[in-house]
């Protein structure tokens, strides 16, 4: 019960943040025009960022996408499938995209460099963890086998 | 596989249905069903002691070892 109410946080938090990516979708230049102004920053930086943004936001809806689906099949009780680690993967996939825009993105603006090695980390980490699942998802299925 | 299931071949000779020694060896017919097709990853040594029971036969007459060339 305490691990569904858990589940069904992540699910609304990603949610939350589908619901931001879509605002910030509508509003990012406003906002980064707005970001310039307040911290007095060279107006050359617009264009980089928002340019990267918008390249980074099929990426993040994806990832999105994908965790709603990982959640809920969790929340379904079906934790240990071969779909749950092909969506992990995909998410490692999706971030490996990410980090490589933020790559190119930091020659035009330094901290993309920061977020990209962010995302790198990020990617390490959905993929051990992707490991880990298509492990117990083999388990699982001898488990099943076993009459 | 190496190892092949003749439950069916021991089943056909006591003439038992899959329903009946399911029943009798307290395990469900889809996993009656998924150790007849050779599906099964494993077997509980309680299980198979529960099949030699009922059919009233040895492990050796319902697992046979073939050698399949597969290394």
């Amino acid at each position: 019960m305490k691990k569904d109410r858990s589940a069904f946080v992540s699910l609304v938090s990603v949610g939350v943040l589908g619901a931001v990516l879509a605002a910030l979708a509508v509003f990012a230049p406003a906002l980064v025009s707005a970001f310039i102004e307040h911290f007095d920053r060279p107006e050359r930086i617009y264009l980089p960022i928002v340019v990267t943004f918008y390249a980074i936001l099929p990426f993040a809806a994806g990832v999105l996408i994908c965790l709603w689906k990982l959640l809920g099949n969790i929340l379904a009780g079906e934790v240990f499938l071969p779909q749950n680690v092909r969506l992990l993967r995909s998410i490692s996939f999706l971030l490996f995209f990410a980090t490589i825009i933020f790559a190119v993105a930091g020659y035009f603006y330094m901290p993309f460099y920061l977020l990209g090695v962010c995302a790198a980390f990020m990617v390490l980490i959905v993929r051990v963890v992707k490991n880990c699942f298509a492990a117990a998802v083999e388990l699982k299925e001898e488990n099943d086998l076993t009459v | 596989m190496s190892i092949r299931i003749n439950l069916d071949v021991e089943m056909a000779k006591k003439k038992i249905s899959s329903g009946a020694l399911a029943e009798q060896i307290g395990i469900t017919q889809a996993n009656l069903s998924i150790l007849k097709t050779g599906k099964a990853k494993a077997i509980r040594f309680s299980t198979l002691e529960a099949i030699c029971e009922a059919l009233g036969c040895q492990p050796g007459d319902i697992l046979e070892y073939v050698d399949d060339g597969k290394e």
